[in-house]
């Protein structure tokens, strides 16, 4: 992105585009990055965050995070928080994939102690965790159940022996958020959820196994607190809501685009901001069925977390309590949530749109599990397979500053054609073997788009919600076994 | 009759652009290039099995969109990857509507060279323009 005159520099890490770029803007847009990182985001981010800032209702500044990149409607890393009242919900500021998150989960196991194990345990990962195209997970279930799961989410599974009580605790909302309405969501949906659930999908979808180094411990204190210690192993994934929640999104953007101007004289930049008015019975509805994609992530994360902890067992011949398998957290990155500002001495209800943005809510927050709340809510970042990957706390100047919102990965910077003609799969493979990370794949030319440099630098990323205050740093962790969807 | 994918167009997911000469082949071309998204080796799906596709829309970029959709639903559900389409497109009563299917076999991992799963097929950029002179689609996909 160029930085002329339109981009004006609020600080080392905050950029402010004002009103006056776009005709239509109702706020200005901030962007949140080193000057490394914003020259290194594509120009089409300057245009989807302006976008975004016409949207009716929106509050303070369109945000994008340092990670951000372009997408499709909103840009990757957007934050949009509307007036509950007065504001719209859009399909678009949450993503075709409702609910995509991260999974930490930690181990009482050390480095030394996984090493001469890593190779049947990632085989058995890869085995035991369906990854790819079409894949098909391991809980059969009718209809009539899945609308269950959908309602249900973390907890439908802890019920089915698939989890422990604890780890509804450590997952954002319990693992079930309520509100969500079966009756919302569309026969086809459902159809392609069925057999989902289970399964990582594809694209940067990964599960990881990483290790704690002692160089990499930032906060101490914090990090103890999390049951982090230095060479420990611990066990991260990224999935979300799969075909159904996709189906959910695409369903009510045809609604959208079908009633937002006829209907609301709403008019828009993008046909992928397709919007309603929050209050409106299409915005009320979307609303229910976007919760069902929710809670389908979170059941989709405990089940594979359930299949983490039976491969664990089976290759160290122990069971997962005695391996000290708990969860550290779960964490949304695709949502909108109802969520509570103090703005102008007021305290209002806002939406708060995340897209490819992890909500990090700072100490003492109620929303933050108790054995957390003195330290800020957890906030899990995902690296490339080859960089490594963060867990940060929420802080109070997100609360003040972004509506709670910090960044949720490293952020694309190379196409998937250039990344794919650049990097050769099973290349790619064999030299991350030669250096100690191995790799298993659905896919040769899955794994060569997500080759490091396809990414930008996780810690300069890092270093920026740090700088920023959005979030604070606590432990990064490094790769020595990937599962690639 | 064809299609090619886009790199300037988006960073994270996949553009194509698609042609026929008819409505008919425009679709056909879309539909491939959804799937040669899917699966490197797409010549060597065997057309095993078909799925229908029937559907009506006024408007000739939904009932592309939809059709996609389509395409993606049958994977999802049925893990069928389509080699060839069959389509009949027709406009009445100020509506297209399409009918006819979809053939080729479910997802074989040991033959077929997979590659990313299509999450949606997105408004943004989506774009159908042609008329007698024949017919272009713009698509951008989430992955």
């Amino acid at each position: 992105m160029e930085l002329g005159d339109k981009i004006r520099k609020v600080s080392e890490v905050v950029w402010e585009v004002d009103r006056t770029y776009k005709e239509g803007m109702r706020v200005p847009a901030r962007i949140y990055g080193t000057e490394r990182l914003i020259r290194e985001m594509d120009q089409a981010v300057l245009e989807q965050i302006t976008n975004v800032a016409t949207l009716p209702g929106i509050l303070r500044y369109a945000y994008c995070m340092p990670d951000g990149h372009s997408g499709y409607g909103f840009p990757i890393g957007g934050v949009a928080a509307m007036d509950a009242e007065a504001g719209v919900i859009s399909p678009g500021g949450i993503g075709f994939d409702i609910n995509c998150g991260m999974r930490l989960v930690r181990t009482d196991l050390t480095e030394e102690e996984v090493k001469p194990k890593l190779i049947p345990l990632v085989d058995l990962l890869y085995q035991r965790v369906p990854a790819g195209v079409g894949s098909k997970g391991f809980v059969k279930l009718s209809p009539q159940e899945f609308k269950e799961v959908i309602v249900g989410g973390g907890r439908w599974c802890v019920k089915n022996g698939y989890g422990w009580a604890d780890d509804l605790e450590t997952t954002e909302e319990g693992g079930c958020i309520e509100g969500a309405d079966p009756e919302k969501v569309s026969k086809k949906a459902i159809d392609r959820g069925l057999g989902q659930i289970g399964t990582l999908g594809s694209g940067n979808h990964y599960l990881e196994i990483q290790v704690v180094k002692e160089e990499h411990i930032f906060d101490r204190k914090i990090a103890e607190a999390f049951g982090l210690f230095p060479n420990q192993v611990v066990v991260m994934f990224h999935c979300g809501s799969r075909g159904f929640g996709h189906q959910v999104a695409t369903d009510y953007l045809q609604l959208f685009l079908g009633v937002m101007e006829s209907k609301y004289e709403i008019k828009i930049l993008d046909r992928e901001l397709a919007c309603a008015p929050f209050r409106s019975p299409e915005g009320r509805d979307y609303f229910a069925a976007m919760k069902c994609a929710l809670n389908m992530s979170f059941a989709n994360r405990q089940t594979i977390l359930h299949r983490i902890r039976e491969s664990f067992e089976k290759v160290f011949g122990k069971g997962a309590e005695a391996l000290g398998m708990r969860m550290i957290y779960d964490v949304a990155h695709n949502t909108a949530k109802l969520e509570r500002y103090r703005i102008n001495e007021k305290w209002r209800e806002v939406l708060v749109h995340r897209k490819g943005a992890t909500r990090a809510f700072g100490p003492g927050h109620e929303s933050i599990p108790e054995r957390y709340r003195p330290y800020g809510q957890p906030v899990i970042i995902g690296g490339s397979m080859e960089t490594g990957s963060y867990l940060l706390v929420g802080t109070e100047g997100a609360m003040s500053e972004t509506f709670g919102s910090a960044a949720h990965g490293s952020g694309r910077t190379m196409s998937r054609t250039q990344a794919r003609k650049k990097f050769r799969g099973d290349q790619l493979q064999k030299d991350l073997k030669a250096r100690g990370i191995y790799v298993r794949t659905a896919s040769y030319a899955g794994l060569a788009e997500e080759a490091g440099p396809s990414y930008k630098d996780i810690d300069e990323v890092i270093e920026a919600c740090d700088r920023a205050g959005i979030s604070k740093k606590v432990v990064k962790f490094v790769p020595i076994g990937n599962v690639k969807g | 009759m064809s299609y090619r994918f886009i790199e300037e167009l988006t960073l994270a997911d996949v553009a194509f652009e698609a042609d026929g000469s008819t409505l008919e082949e425009l679709f056909a071309s879309a539909g491939l290039a959804l799937n040669a998204t899917q699966v490197g080796n797409i010549g060597e799906i065997q057309h095993k099995e078909s799925r229908p596709f029937d559907l009506t829309f006024k408007a000739v970029d939904m009932l592309l969109f939809n059709f996609l959709q389509d395409i993606i639903y049958w994977k999802d559900v049925d893990q069928i990857l389509f080699g060839s389409f069959d389509l009949t497109i027709q406009k009445e009563e100020g509506a297209y509507h399409l009918t006819g299917a979809g053939r080729g076999e479910r997802i074989d991992p040991a033959r077929h060279h997979l590659l990313v799963d299509v999450k949606a097929v997105t408004m943004h950029k989506f774009e159908v323009t042609g008329g007698l002179n024949g017919w272009k689609a713009t698509v951008v996909l989430d992955i």
